[in-house]
């Protein structure tokens, strides 16, 4: 029977933000701004690579949900993305490009991958479909260094950071602006503050359970807490990622139905 | 067993994924274990199974009124074995029904028969060519899908129509994919459809003749050898034999995405019959995906000898998510310039109303509005979802139309190759159902 799964986009939009938070391995270092965030970009978004992640939904009232996905990126590209959980969404293929965004469900009636907006708005409008093809941060936020501080880290506990705020460069970003919290020893990631345009905190995510990935060491977990609706989070654990040389036959409508 | 869709491509790709033994544990990437650089094969199944109930009804009038009460059982499977360099893909349909005559009508009350049937929707092998899988090539049954439709593809002459929102069968053939960055698709298929189906007609014409050879004098094989004969003449179509090039189906499609401009051509051509070109279109307007297409047919004609046939259709495509679900609504029109196996009217518009509700709930509204009878056909699929990987189904579909006009209503005709209901159910045209599937 006919089977179209548009919650996935939910789903999506919540992974949106912890993609953007990939292979992580900073040095410790004192730089301007400017180039502490191109150089996070560099880190965060590797040039091309594969992964494969679980994301945990949790809100009031409902039985948590899980999905699991699939991806391969491409900074320059986009990315390609194929949820292998749970069974009922199994084998949806997206296909995010700059200016385009494809689902391809196997098992419905239709022939032809669908086209969906890359300006679908996500979490209040704040958060969009291109947010998700977006490989770094730098072309979007200007960053600027705030005071530094000790974060209170639920796992690592009183943690000196760097905090960098990156203000929107143009009415294209997803937010108004983000603040990171940066460990001041190496520059790892530990929350991540995102603004409406308003102005207003409305979602905030804490990084935890630093791993190693082969060369790269990064947070593995990542909890999305809604400072909207009270008690909705989302925890998005990292299971692999790898550098790969993923070729640009990948990012091309013919890949989502091959 | 009922095999609906036979050829001894599909059959022997279906055996070699549902026998060879793969290997769950070797995903790496991408899914089905495809992804450039990761180790296979990958063997992975999605799979869901439906029981339920439907009750039919053919709504002309109380005096020929008729009705069905249906069990259904059915699954659906989709085998994926893939590597690098290659793959596997089987995806059918399994239907278990059982039907049972159970109102009014002519029809009675009757014994549960027991019909079940398999459909393979595609089979297939996948090679990769070239450097980095810039091309591949496909073996076996598969979709095509020319165009940039999603229900009403004007350009589309080569993959079969099974049923209207239900497009999942493909055409027995070669098919061939080669991207050009992420920027340029080129695709191409040869059907092998109609050189299958008249050698299949004309073995079954060999058997009848042989089996009246061997007694001359029954009639009955007389009938059987004679309808044979014409059935595999009907096949050939005026085509010397099953591997005469006048059978053979071919396309074209070439794609360019630009941004937020997408732009297809397509061509499909059979010699004598077939001559079809389309051109489509596609905007992201800031939220708004606008999509339309053209195609004319020049072989199988238009109002006047020499003309094309015209075909088209654009629609707009709108949706929304937040934290709570998501809705996306449609709304398309469909030129039909020349009655077709499928639609037989002119022109149709097409809503539908996609919702996704916190995870628990999905409903999906669709109908096919003919406004020249008038007539419509109606659809719904309200989906619970209790728990992972368990839905319950309530469906609805009603066949609108002008009452007495018969088995010509647009409607009517497109209710009957509806996938569900199944057996016993052509020419119903209306039915609600209840049906628990679950997802494995």
């Amino acid at each position: 029977m006919s089977r179209f799964p548009p919650r996935l986009l939910l789903a999506r939009a919540l992974l949106a933000p912890a993609l953007l938070l990939l292979p992580l391995g900073l040095n410790a270092e004192d730089p301007g701004a400017a180039e502490v965030l191109a150089r996070v970009d560099r880190v965060l978004f590797l040039e091309s690579y594969a992964s494969r992640a679980t994301m945990e939904t949790r809100e009031p009232g409902q039985e948590p949900r899980s999905m699991t996905f699939e991806s391969l990126s491409r900074r320059d590209k986009g990315s390609y993305l194929e949820v292998v959980a749970p069974a009922r969404t199994k084998g949806t293929r997206f296909l995010q490009l700059e200016g385009s965004l494809w689902m391809f469900n196997p098992k419905s009636g239709s022939a032809n991958p669908i086209r969906l907006s890359s300006r679908d708005s996500f979490q209040g409008s704040t958060l969009s479909n291109a947010d998700v093809g977006k490989n770094q941060f730098s072309d979007e936020y200007a960053p600027a260094f705030l005071p530094e501080a000790v974060l209170e880290h639920a796992e690592l506990g009183p943690v000196p950071c760097r905090v960098i705020e990156g203000k929107a460069k143009g009415p294209e970003a997803a937010y108004g602006k983000i603040v990171m919290w940066l460990r001041k020893s190496d520059s790892m990631p530990l929350r991540m503050e995102y603004y409406a345009k308003s102005g207003l905190l409305f979602k905030r995510m804490d990084l935890s359970a630093i791993k190693s990935f082969g060369a790269t060491t990064r947070p593995s977990v990542l909890r999305m807490e809604s400072l909207e609706k009270k008690g909705t989070v989302s925890t998005l654990t990292i299971e692999s990622i790898e550098p790969r040389e993923v070729p640009a036959s990948v990012f091309n409508k013919n890949w989502l139905t091959r | 067993m009922r095999e609906t869709s036979s050829g001894r491509t599909a059959l022997l790709l279906a055996a070699a994924v549902a026998f060879f033994p793969g290997a769950p544990s070797a995903f790496a990437a991408a899914g089905d274990g495809s992804g450039p650089g990761a180790e296979g094969p990958a063997y992975s199944l999605a799979a869901d199974a439906a029981a339920g109930y439907l009750l039919a009804a053919d709504g002309s009038g109380p005096a020929s009124a008729d009705s069905a009460a249906l069990w259904l059982l059915s699954g659906n499977f989709l085998h994926r074995l893939s590597a690098p360099g290659w793959g596997l893909v089987l995806n059918h349909a399994l239907d278990l029904s059982g039907s049972l005559s159970a109102a009014a009508g002519s029809a009675g009350a009757g014994p549960a028969a027991l019909a079940p049937a398999m459909t393979i929707h595609e089979a297939y092998a996948r090679l990769d060519l070239g450097a980095e899988g810039r091309a591949q090539l496909f073996v076996g049954k598969r979709r095509l899908g020319l165009g940039l439709g999603t229900v009403f593809s004007p350009g589309d002459a080569i993959d079969p129509r099974t049923g209207f929102w239900d497009q999942k069968s493909g055409f027995r053939g070669l098919g061939l994919a080669a991207s050009l960055g992420s920027e340029l698709s080129l695709r191409a298929g040869l059907s092998l459809e109609r050189n299958l189906e008249a050698y299949a007609a004309g073995s079954r014409a060999r058997a009848a003749a042989a089996s009246l050879a061997a007694a001359p004098s029954d009639p009955a094989l007389l009938a059987g050898a004679a309808a044979g004969a014409a059935a595999y003449a009907a096949a050939l179509g005026g085509a010397a034999g099953p591997a005469d090039p006048r059978l053979l189906t071919g396309a074209l499609s070439v794609e360019a995405q630009l941004g937020p401009v997408q732009l297809a051509a397509a061509g499909v051509y059979r010699p004598d019959a077939v001559a079809r070109v389309s051109f489509g279109a596609g905007l992201d307007a800031g939220g708004l995906i606008l999509q339309a297409e053209g195609a004319a047919e020049f072989l199988e004609g238009g109002a006047e000898p020499g003309s094309p046939a015209w075909f088209g259709t654009a629609g707009a495509r709108r949706s929304w998510t937040g934290d709570r679900g998501s809705l996306i609504l449609s709304l398309d029109y469909a030129f039909n310039g020349e009655a077709g196996a499928l639609l037989k009217r002119t022109h149709y518009a097409l809503p539908s109303i996609l919702l996704s509700w916190t995870g628990r709930l999905d409903l999906s509204c669709r109908a096919l509005v003919e406004a020249e009878s008038p007539s419509a056909l109606l659809s719904a699929l309200l989906t619970l979802h209790p728990a992972d990987d368990f839905d319950l189904e309530l469906s609805f579909l009603a066949a609108l139309g002008d009452a007495g006009s018969g088995t010509d209503r647009d409607a009517t005709s497109l209710a009957a190759i509806l996938p569900a209901p199944s057996p016993g159910s052509g020419g119903f045209t209306r039915a609600a159902g209840l049906a628990a599937r679950v997802h494995f």
